[in-house]
């Protein structure tokens, strides 16, 4: 069994699939391309791909990563198998072989940085994000399907910044949870600092504790 | 977009989907008055799309209906609805195409052309506007929605389709463009009607008098029909979206048209004559289809997949493909008997749920609506199903169907639990569940002319076999009667429901198919105000009468159906 890794670029057409959606789109890509996959057993086969970390729904990302288990198959005969099969949206950077039995891209911890782009209705001095950053805790409040919870976000803040029409996060993320998006926009919101979101980009993915 | 749900209903581009760059194109839109994953579902539309885009000079593209969250956001924004590849504003379509797949989706037509600023009555466009046509089984009785459309398409489309597209194209080329003279030129397309060449009259008891077509349009007007579904168009490389839809697989037809002669049946009549796709076009058609989307499961359709001559055949010549490319395959629509069943699990494996619809309790009943199946085939049938380890069974039942009787309903009772113990007896604990509607006589049926029963009486019919069925534990279901009632209304109505449609729209009726959004009280207002008595269009017709859809002429014609009539009250 040979794995696989991808690099791929999640693009803006399919910024909105969700990441069921995305290894779907994954799927369908490796049947296309009639590759020698290993399969799940049973009636309805299933290609072997391992997803890593999920984008949310209406991010894009430059470089997300995923494992291909095939039966036998080089980086570069597998580049040249799935070229020109889309879907629009899907880029894929590079491959490389990875032992079987290395962690797998799901493994914590992780650091992702994110690019989200819009417009500030009013926006925060530099020395907001400096402040934020100096407190001990950042209590957020986290709705589950089963309770409210309050939730602190400190521990999952590297680093964040903000310019003209952006703002730039780094979060990292552990078995404990992550930081939401949509949570330090709210912490924004409530020192009244508002940014209408045009679009969310993870730019990168990076394994590993924060240094 | 992060403002609504899902918003990959609107973006586009997906895998297969056309885009073309030059702008000077013919652009065609076509609209399906339901939200994408239904929509994308419909293969139909999917046929249309792709023979319209293989001509270099049209441009198709695609819209659907937009949720409520959407369409808030757009009526405040001020925005248009826009097709999902140019994403322009259909407004600036040269000519736009909806799909008449249920009566509950008429508001939401007339909600797309305003969300549009596409002026809603035919009378009221310009000549800037786009044309505006239907097509699809709704168009089996076209006068409810009439006013609306320059033109509906009665019968198959792939053909007719270039046709209205080139004779739209020339109208657009000249300097007049006299909305009349393009109605003239419209109607002379084989299978299209075009309403406003047909003057209609009442008598003083709201009867209709008389439908005149003038202008040159002929009477009746004549089904479309692809003669030839072997050599008809078959899109191989369909848009593979990236949301999970209601049919998300490949799909095959293996053939137009089904001979059963169930009497309530409207497709039954309808797609006639049956027209057959060959094994060996259908396993060409299957490879490409799969090979070009990566689609894990191949549905072969038709109206009754077991009566496809050579099934088993078939099967056979697709199983080296299913194994080479790992897909499943699904045989949708099957008949109640052990053949089917038998089938199924050959071409399926290890399906969950079989739906079979007897529609009645009793043989007697199945025999009156043509529905022939003896409470035998049915026993092994669940027989079959149990044994091949099938785990739920879905039953469909209708109430309210003509010479229907009390011991008739109470046959169903005992029918599924008899049917409950084979499955039982065959050692398998099979999950039954059963789905009670009302039966809806449609036009272009044999029973057209039957009365519909009145909501209190379907009421009660079903509140009688829900509480039967669910005091031996068996998980009931089926259409609110009275959404079945209007259905019934729409069905059967003539031109001047128009009216009752138009003021439901803008008392917000949207989405009527999906039970969360119908609204019962929106509808009986929008009748008050239209001035008219729903119940009207529920009476028993007369043979002598003019029916509102006798414009409209399939290969059956009202002779033949008349005479099912009469067997059925002869059985």
């Amino acid at each position: 069994m040979t794995r696989l890794r991808l690099l791929y670029q999640k693009g803006a057409p399919i910024a909105f699939l969700s990441h069921l959606d995305l290894w779907r789109i994954l799927s369908r890509l490796v049947r296309r391309a009639g590759l020698p996959m290993v399969y799940s057993l049973g009636f309805h086969p299933r290609p072997h791909i391992a997803m890593g970390p999920p984008l949310p729904v209406g991010a894009m990302g430059d470089q997300e990563q995923c494992d291909l288990y095939l039966e036998q198959m080089t980086p570069a005969t597998l580049v040249e198998r799935l070229k020109g099969l889309g879907p629009p949206g899907l880029l894929i950077h590079s491959v490389r072989e990875i032992p079987e039995h290395e962690k797998a891209l799901t493994a914590f911890p992780f650091r992702s940085l994110w690019q989200l782009e819009g417009e500030w209705q009013k926006a925060p001095e530099a020395d907001w994000f400096t402040n934020v950053l100096a407190r001990e805790s950042i209590p957020v409040h986290r709705h589950t399907p089963k309770r409210e919870k309050t939730f602190d976000l400190r521990p999952y803040l590297l680093s964040f910044c903000s310019g003209i029409d952006w703002l730039q996060v780094e979060t990292v993320s552990y078995p404990s949870g992550g930081a939401r998006l949509d949570e330090i926009l709210r912490l924004l919101k409530a020192d009244h600092y508002e940014f209408s979101l045009r679009s969310i980009c993870r730019k990168r993915l990076q394994f590993g504790p924060a240094i | 977009m992060y403002l609504v749900e899902k918003p990959a209903r609107y973006v586009g581009s997906e895998l297969n989907s056309c885009h073309k760059r030059d702008p000077d194109l013919f652009r065609i839109a076509l609209a399906y008055p339901d939200l994408y994953e239904i929509g994308m579902s419909n293969l139909g539309l999917s046929i249309l799309y792709h023979r319209l885009n293989e001509e270099p000079d049209l441009y198709c593209q695609r819209v659907y209906a937009p949720a409520a969250d959407m369409e808030r956001l757009l009526r405040a924004k001020g925005l248009s609805l826009q097709t999902l590849e140019e994403h322009a504003p259909l407004g600036e379509m040269d000519l736009i195409g909806f799909s008449l797949q249920y009566e509950m989706t008429y508001t939401q037509i007339l909600n797309m052309l305003d969300l549009s600023g596409i002026p809603l009555y035919t009378q009221e466009r310009q000549s800037s506007d786009p044309v505006i046509v239907a097509g699809g089984p709704g168009t089996a009785n076209p006068e409810p929605m009439a006013p609306f459309f320059d033109a509906m398409l009665i019968g198959d489309g792939e053909e007719a389709i270039l046709d209205i597209a080139r004779t739209v194209k020339e109208w657009k080329r000249e300097p007049s463009r006299d909305r009349g003279e393009l109605h003239r030129s419209l109607a002379r397309i084989p299978g299209l009607y075009v309403p406003s060449l047909y003057h209609v009259s009442v008598d003083a008891d709201g009867l209709l008098q008389e439908v005149k077509a003038v202008g040159g349009a002929p009477w009746p007007v004549i089904s479309r029909k692809v003669t030839d579904l072997d050599r008809a168009f078959f899109p191989t490389k369909p848009i593979v979206p990236g949301l999970e839809i209601v049919h998300d697989r490949a799909q095959v037809e293996l053939f137009r048209g089904c001979l059963r002669g169930c009497r309530f049946c409207q497709a039954g009549i309808i797609y006639r004559p049956q027209r057959i796709r060959s094994a060996n076009t259908l396993f060409l058609q299957a490879e490409a289809i799969l090979s070009n989307t990566g689609w894990e499961e191949l549905g072969l359709i038709s109206l009754s997949t077991c009566d496809y001559p050579d099934l088993s055949g078939l099967l056979e010549q697709l199983q080296p493909l299913q194994k080479r490319l790992r897909v499943t395959v699904s045989l949708p629509s099957l008949r109640a008997d052990s053949f089917s069943v038998k089938l199924a699990r050959l071409a399926q494996g290890n399906k969950i749920t079989l739906t079979f619809a007897p529609e009645a309790g009793s043989e007697r009943l199945r025999t009156i609506i043509g529905k022939d199946i003896r409470d035998q085939e049915l026993v092994e049938a669940v027989q079959m199903a149990a044994d091949a380890g099938f785990q739920r069974i879905k039953l469909y039942f209708m109430v309210g169907l003509p010479r229907e009787t009390q011991p008739d309903l109470e046959d169903i009772l005992p029918l599924v639990e008899k049917l409950r113990a084979e499955a039982r007896h065959a050692g398998r604990r099979l999950r039954f569940s059963a789905a009670v509607s009302a039966f809806v006589p449609k036009a272009q049926t044999a029973f057209q002319w039957e009365a519909m029963e009145d909501l209190e009486r379907i009421r009660q019919k079903r509140s009688f076999l829900r509480q039967q069925l669910e005091r031996i534990g068996i998980e009931t279901g089926g259409q609110r009667e009275e959404l079945s009632v209007l259905e019934g209304v729409l069905a059967r109505g003539d031109r001047r429901l128009a009216a009752a449609i138009w003021e439901a729209w803008r008392g917000g009726s949207r989405l009527d198919g999906w039970s969360d959004f119908f609204s019962n009280a929106v509808w009986q207002e929008a009748f008050v105000r239209a001035g008219i008595d729903p119940r009207a269009y529920l009476r028993a017709r007369r043979r002598e009468e003019i029916l509102p859809w006798n414009v409209v002429r399939y290969p059956t014609g009202p002779a033949y159906l008349w005479r099912e009539r009469e067997r059925a009250y002869a059985e």
